[in-house]
């Protein structure tokens, strides 16, 4: 299994009082599944997320990645794990824009350097041609439409070949066309033997995928 | 490499930001590295300089008994002694050929120009050595007497005659001070030239350099105090003992300490800089907290972005040094030659040490880094979702937002709730225009305080002139003086304190004036002094022993010298006097006030110095006139003028000497005006292009541009007059500091508080204008976008 959640719970202060976003959550998820998780804003999805992409930390129970106990990682070594064991594909993109669209992905392999310098320009090319915008290269990422952009972000995820692929709303801000495009590109990376975990309130995006597990007031139902 | 690419980029796509950075950061580096440099060099130069020229360590005035040539060599072999010269030094006047008004003058007659050891004179032009009739003019000089190599001039020493001399060359003797600060033409002349003048042919001085360590005031002393025995052992009258200040020119205690005082405000200007920078820092990671959450997200630790970060202010602070690097040489050698020529030296090398570089460098690059350090530790410690998260603008001070509350008119509410939306960043700005604003009033402050310590000059004086005669006037021979309001008859003559040695050591230069002390006979009921009493009281009328000490000569007491016994020497008599009072005064050496009575008693000869105030009611050119109305009136009775002092040359010779002060001090006010305006400038810019999406959401509930542009600038406004109080608070204390300071070196009194209401209206003026500019230029930029644009804009 790589991924496994025991009795997890998050709680956020809210006017000095804890609200759970997240309760008693138990979750296991096998390497090469493609799992959707789907509830309505505010039930707890993207918290769940967060908490397996190590990007937060639950206020109690166990989150275990690859063999990894998360929940008691400090921050650099939560940085760390994240860049060499998970991708994130966010919403909005989050390409940095003083770099091109190369570099972007060159960029999350110079943190970990799992990848040797002399490869990665050309492991930047090659994921980059894989997720089909190979001649966009060198192009700032301000010039790329909104699909570009995204199929960028998923290459950036897959630099340093992590294990789990999360993706936060991938396809929020794209056209129909263009979402069906983006997740057939998650639906090959799942095919291919990677885990990956897509956030969405919208309950069609998973209608073709094998598991989907929903929340609901910060459970799972 | 990529973090490098990124940092790069990103400080191009922050150009504008980044060069405001650069160019406060240059301009306070360009200050304090002006300032080191100037330093070290005229510390260094005029060091050399004044050692170089070979000052004698100690000059005794042996009175009309001169040292016989057995004597004379007898005491070059002594072992405490190096070398021994004779001199005479004589106070006179000077004027154009034919010409009316006279001028100060000093002449040294030197026994062998070619054989010259001490207080050597370097060669400028014309000849080396004057023959008979002939004078060399000290360089300084040549610019008060407006005269040529080659020139006559006419000349009178105190007890001689006028006679016209021929300039035959120019010298420089650095161990003087210049010319022009002190008023007054300095000669060289031959012994041969002394008797022309009809002055007795007695040279009065004995100049020596002692044979050890002549650098080293104890020993100098010490080596000057067995001389001195041993000169009295052999029967010669020592009157006086001056042994200045041993290897420092007679300028240099005031400029180090100046230049002190501008290290300071200068090391304030770079901090200001670094804070501004610190601040923008501040504001552009505010703008990259996303950027800083996706690289967490990809693996960056806290390190990568604390290092990036780094490397940007790095980058931006090499930026600066590289932009000071030639403003700074440029300043220094400018303020090193402005200094060296108050200072009457020459500089041979402006080079300075690489520990000097090495602080620059060092500074530029560090304080950026330490003020900022919390900025970069902040951006690194940021969580990866509460970064993501992050929106900017918070409310902030609930009593304040609850007072904009209170107002009615919203587009007012706007402006200020606007101003007080981002905390941190109205802290920072207020904070640094605060300072910025402090400085700049505390240094014109200092500067109009200066002029009205100035201004004392005449306002404790009431009169125009003093007139030295050679022989006492009788009071009937001083009645009914055509031009003159009033005359008093005062008295002056150079006086030592006794020392522990019992000898009468003085620490006077060999130019009379800088260290020297003054005994001065006052006239009963004097109406021209009015000098304010800080201790006892003033003079009885025939006060038999008592005397009144003005600040200077009360220092050299020592500490609560009232009812203290003090011992006078006048020429080798010592005398007993009590004092009675201390009073303060500026532009005069240090003085001890005795009645009338007593000075004749004690100096055994009548008070010949007139004090005269016209009836010009001060009126310059009147006064001019007046004044060679008088001399012209009083040789008409026979009685000879031989020193002319009006008030007009103490009041401009107050201001020569701090003229290069008052520059840099405003220079430096300047430095920190510009980086306070930058700083208001970049925040009211960042303030207005971050709320382009909000202006499309008023116009498109119908704001129109008037209105945006006004509620614009009333934020800037509202931001300039915050920042007021606050640098009066910062202004009042600093300027009464720095006024202390400046006024102990320079007159042993504290320079009056005067708070320059024109700089802060100045200031405030300026910093309105300015948030005005600096909010209309983006906004007009954004108000060019239509109301879909700006909705749209990031």
């Amino acid at each position: 299994m790589l991924i496994s959640l025991s009795g997890v719970e998050k709680a956020f202060p809210v006017d000095g009082q804890p609200f759970f976003a997240l309760k008693d959550v138990d979750l296991g998820i096998d390497a090469g599944e493609l799992v959707v998780v789907v509830g309505r804003s505010g039930s707890g999805k993207s918290t769940l997320l967060n908490l397996i992409a190590g990007l937060d930390r639950p206020t109690r129970g166990e989150v275990v990645v690859a063999g990894v106990p998360v929940h008691a990682l400090g921050q650099d070594a939560l940085a760390r794990f994240r860049g060499a064991n998970v991708g994130v594909v966010f919403q909005f993109f989050q390409l940095l824009p003083t770099l091109t669209v190369a570099e972007n992905v060159m960029l999350a392999m110079d943190f970990v350097k799992k990848v040797p310098a002399a490869r990665r320009r050309a492991r930047a090319l090659e994921l980059l041609g894989e997720v089909g915008v190979g001649d966009q290269a060198d192009k700032l990422p301000a010039t790329l439409s909104g699909g570009q952009q995204q199929r960028v972000a998923i290459a950036r995820a897959l630099a340093n070949d992590p294990q789990l692929i999360v993706a936060d709303e991938p396809t929020g801000n794209l056209d129909s066309q263009t979402a069906a495009q983006v997740m057939g590109l998650f639906a090959g990376l799942a095919a291919a033997g990677k885990t990956v975990l897509l956030v969405t309130h919208d309950p069609d995006a998973g209608v073709k995928t094998p598991r989907v597990i929903t929340i609901a007031d910060g459970r799972i139902v | 490499m990529r973090q490098l690419t990124k940092v790069l980029r990103d400080l191009w796509s922050m150009r504008g930001r980044v060069l405001v950075m650069i160019l406060a950061l240059s301009a306070g580096l360009t200050s304090m590295g002006a300032v080191l440099r100037m330093r070290v060099v005229v510390e260094r130069e005029m060091n050399q300089a004044y050692t170089r020229s070979v000052p004698a360590s100690a000059t005794f005035d042996v009175g009309a008994q001169e040292l016989p040539d057995p004597l004379l060599e007898a005491l070059r072999g002594r072992p405490e002694v190096a070398w021994a010269e004779r001199r005479a030094t004589r106070e006179g006047r000077w004027r154009r050929p034919g010409g009316e008004e006279w001028g100060r003058g000093l002449f040294f007659f030197i026994e062998d120009f070619d054989d010259q050891r001490l207080a050597l004179l370097g060669h400028v032009e014309g000849a080396r050595v004057p023959g008979v009739g002939e004078v060399l003019v000290e360089r300084s000089a040549m610019t008060v007497l407006s005269a040529a190599v080659g020139d006559g001039l006419e000349v009178t020493t105190g007890r001689g005659r006028v006679v016209e001399v021929q300039i035959a060359g120019v010298v420089h003797e650095p161990a003087l001070a210049p010319a022009s600060s002190e008023q007054a033409g300095y000669f060289y002349a031959s012994r041969e030239t002394l008797a022309l003048l009809g002055e007795p042919d007695v040279f009065d001085e004995v100049r020596v350099l002692v044979a050890r360590d002549a650098s080293d005031p104890a020993a100098v002393e010490a080596q000057t105090v067995v001389t001195a025995r041993w000169l009295l052992a052999q029967g010669v009258a020592i009157h006086d003992i001056e042994i200045p200040p041993p290897a420092r020119h007679p300028h240099q205690t005031p400029s180090e300490a100046v230049l002190s005082l501008f290290a300071l405000f200068s090391g304030l200007t770079v901090v200001l800089a670094a804070v501004l920078c610190a601040s923008l820092l501040s504001l552009m990671m505010a703008r990259q907290v996303r950027e800083v959450a996706v690289m967490k997200t990809l693996g960056a630790t806290r390190g990568d972005i604390a290092r990036m970060t780094a490397l940007m202010l790095t980058l931006i602070a090499l930026g600066a040094l590289a932009v000071s690097a030639i403003p700074t040489w440029a300043l220094a050698q400018h303020g090193s030659d402005a200094v060296a020529r108050l200072l009457n030296f020459d500089i041979v090398s402006y080079a300075v040490p690489w520990w000097v570089i090495g602080a620059q460098v060092a500074v530029g690059v560090a304080l950026p880094l330490l003020t900022a350090a919390p900025t970069i530790v902040g951006a690194s410690r940021a969580s990866v979702l509460g970064a993501l998260d992050e929106h900017g603008a918070r409310v902030s001070g609930a009593g304040l937002q609850g007072l904009v509350g209170a107002l009615d008119d919203r587009l007012t509410q706007a402006a200020l709730r606007n101003a007080l939306r981002v905390p941190r960043r109205l802290l920072l700005t207020v904070g640094l225009l605060a300072a910025g604003c402090g400085l700049f009033i505390t240094a014109v402050s200092v500067v109009d305080a200066w002029d009205a310590m100035t201004e004392q000059v005449y306002e404790t004086r009431h009169y125009d002139v003093e007139l030295a005669l050679a022989t006492p006037p009788s009071p009937e021979g001083l009645d009914g003086l055509r031009g003159a309001r009033r005359v008093e008859v005062w008295g002056t003559a150079p006086v030592t304190l006794a020392s522990a040695s019992g000898l009468p050591v003085s620490r006077t230069y060999p130019d009379g004036g800088h260290g020297s002390f003054q005994l001065v006979a006052v006239p009963d009921r004097t109406e021209l002094v009015d000098f304010a009493l800080r201790d006892g009281r003033w003079l009885e009328p025939r006060e038999p022993d008592g005397v009144v000490l003005n600040q200077l000569a009360a220092t050299r007491v020592g500490p609560n010298p009232i009812g203290e016994r003090v011992v006078l020497v006048v020429e080798g008599r010592p005398s007993s006097w009590r004092v009675v009072g201390v009073v303060e005064e500026v532009a005069a050496p240090a003085t001890s006030y005795v009645s009338a009575a007593a000075f004749s008693r004690q100096t055994g000869r009548l008070p010949a110095v007139l004090r005269v105030a016209t009836d010009t009611d001060r009126a310059p050119e009147a006064t001019r006139v007046a004044i060679q109305q008088l001399q012209r009136e009083l040789a008409e009775r026979d009685l000879r003028v031989v020193r002319t002092v009006p008030l007009e040359l103490l009041y401009n010779a107050m201001g020569e000497h701090v003229v290069v002060l008052i520059r840099s001090l405003l220079a430096l006010a300047l430095m920190m005006a510009v980086v306070g305006a930058l700083a208001l400038a970049s925040t009211m810019s960042t303030s207005v292009v971050e709320r382009t999406r909000e202006f499309g959401v008023l116009q498109a509930i119908g704001a129109d541009r008037s209105q945006l542009r006004r509620m614009v600038v009333l934020e800037g406004w509202f931001v300039s007059a915050l920042s007021l109080p606050f640098a009066l608070v910062v202004a009042v204390p600093l300027a009464a500091i720095v006024g202390r300071v400046i006024g102990q070196l320079a007159f042993e009194l504290p320079l009056p508080l005067e708070l320059s209401w024109w700089a802060v209206a100045g200031w405030s003026a300026g910093t309105m204008a300015l948030a005005t500019v600096a909010s209309l230029i983006p906004a007009r930029a954004a108000m060019r976008l239509n109301v879909r644009e700006a909705l749209g804009h990031v």
